[in-house]
């Protein structure tokens, strides 16, 4: 596939519409976040662009034989998920019951055909606590973070995030899930130019934070449980969100701007440039063969 | 006398030497079949793969540009043939899914992921006949379910046997060959579809099997 089709259907195209949406997404009165449903609506449609741009614009059937094409399917349900953070202040309990049964559900929907034919049951369960918990966590940390830092520059570290995943997913041998990836990290730049231009704070709070929550570490998991992406690069990646939200509490958060934004900066760009190193030494480490353009 | 004696002798030795070191013909063995040759009767019953002298190789278009060929390298199966009724055959083929083979290790590495066949998720390509039909001596049309991908559908193979024999040690060899077509659309992969790399896909699978 020549790189310039690639990069007009992947990343150009979702960071059009994507930009078109967050910049319609009106402030809605009364609200603390305006414009908040943006996120949930231009994402995973910059997801979705990329997603089926790739694979010559089919639907996946359903239920999907191939148990990572329900990411196909998580990309809209976590824009109604995202909807309706963007409209509902969910109590606390509440949003944490959220985050487990829905984190779990994708990950048991993930590793069902593991479950199903190589991975004993104490296995099955010990998976899919550990990743449930894990994404969960991330979808807390994301919450705050785009709360408590909704400038532009919230949206440009979830942009760096986004593209050392692509890339650790593309050195992963998982061209397919790196590309969409791609599209979706093509998507938040999209936020981060909107914000920039317009201003605006906010841009990716509540209503991106559930498709970024289940469709980032999902597009992780299926690079680890079925490409060559390790789980070290994944818990990289997954911490670097993490990281950044404490930088928003305690003293971390407090001192000369400059500051908090330079430890912000180490605590997003350490774990990800490692994680996207690990993943093109792995790459390059493979026995000769070596093929310019990105295909068969 | 002594002397005649040992040159007869010699003669004799050197008779035999030479008679042990012509190569062996299969004594009272059939001849091999060819397309036009004499029918011959290794007998019915399940045979099984040769896998080392048994094939997969596929081809794909690339960048709408040339043809692209690529193989698997571990086939496995069986076969029940009836030399007598060849339609009254089954066979029960299984291949590696991570066997595939393109010579390049990245782009096999590729191959087995979610892009393409996905060989953690669907370790084996498999195909299972369920009916057959004879078309001529040699060629029947086999009907089986091919399941790739996690993706099960119907096709029908022209199989053309190839060669048949009896070896020297008594063993049966039986040979076949096919040539089909598939949409890898239709098995769910779809990645680059149209995007330089083709749709169709041609299989040929060439089987040498033994009892």
């Amino acid at each position: 596939m020549p790189i310039r089709t690639v990069l007009a259907l992947g990343v150009f195209l979702p960071a059009m519409v994507a930009a078109v949406v967050f910049a319609l997404a009106r402030s809605a009165r009364g609200r603390a976040m305006p414009g908040a449903w943006g996120g949930a609506i231009a994402l995973p449609a910059a997801f979705l662009l990329g997603r089926l741009s790739s694979t010559g614009w089919r639907w996946p059937s359903f239920p999907p034989t191939d148990s990572t094409d329900w990411l196909v399917y998580a990309a809209p349900v976590a824009g109604l998920l995202g909807l309706l953070a963007a409209v509902w202040e969910m109590p606390r309990a509440a949003a944490w019951v959220k985050r487990v049964a829905v984190s779990g559900a994708l990950v048991a929907l993930l590793v069902r055909p593991l479950a199903q034919h190589t991975w004993t049951p104490g296995h099955t369960v010990a998976w899919i606590a550990a990743a449930t918990i894990g994404i969960a966590l991330l979808w807390w940390a994301l919450d705050i973070w785009t709360r408590k830092a909704p400038g532009p520059a919230t949206a440009f570290w979830l942009l760096v995030i986004g593209s050392a995943g692509a890339g650790v997913l593309v050195f992963g041998h998982s061209a397919r899930d790196g590309q969409s990836a791609g599209a979706l990290t093509a998507g938040l730049g999209a936020a981060w130019v909107v914000s920039l231009l317009f201003r605006r704070r906010g841009v990716l709070a509540r209503g991106a934070v559930p498709v970024l929550a289940l469709l980032l570490p999902g597009l992780w998991l299926s690079g680890h449980l079925f490409a060559s992406v390790s789980l070290v690069q994944i818990a990289l990646l997954a911490v670097a969100p993490v990281l950044a939200a404490l930088t928003t509490r305690g003293p971390l958060s407090r001192g000369p701007a400059g500051r908090v934004a330079l430890v912000r900066a180490l605590a997003v760009l350490l774990p990800v440039c490692i994680a996207a190193g690990l993943a093109f030494q792995a790459w390059n480490a493979i026995a000769p063969g070596n093929y310019e353009e990105y295909g068969l | 006398m002594k002397s005649r004696f040992m040159l007869v002798g010699f003669v004799a030795l050197l008779g035999l030497g030479i008679t042990l070191a012509l190569p062996q013909r299969a004594p009272a063995a059939p001849a091999p079949t060819g397309p036009s040759g004499p029918a011959t009767a290794p007998g019915t019953g399940p045979y099984q793969l040769d896998t080392t002298h048994s094939s997969v190789i596929y081809r794909i278009r690339h960048n709408d540009v040339s043809y692209f060929y690529g193989r698997f390298n571990n086939i496995t199966g069986a076969i029940d043939y009836d030399a007598a009724k060849p339609a009254a055959g089954s066979v029960q083929l299984t291949i590696e899914t991570a066997s595939v083979d393109s010579k390049n290790t990245k782009r096999d590495d590729d191959l087995r992921s979610p892009s393409f066949f996905n060989a953690v998720q669907f370790p084996e390509i498999t195909f299972k006949s369920t009916s057959a039909k004879k078309v001529s001596a040699d060629t029947v049309d086999v009907t089986g379910d091919l399941n790739l991908h996690g993706v099960t559908k119907s096709v029908m193979l022209r199989v053309k046997r190839t060669g048949a024999l009896t070896s020297q040690s008594g063993r049966q060899l039986v040979g076949f060959e096919t040539t089909f077509t598939i949409k890898r659309s239709d098995y769910g992969i779809t990645y680059m579809l149209d995007r330089g790399l083709g749709d169709e896909v041609t299989v040929t699978v060439s089987i040498e099997a033994r009892r």
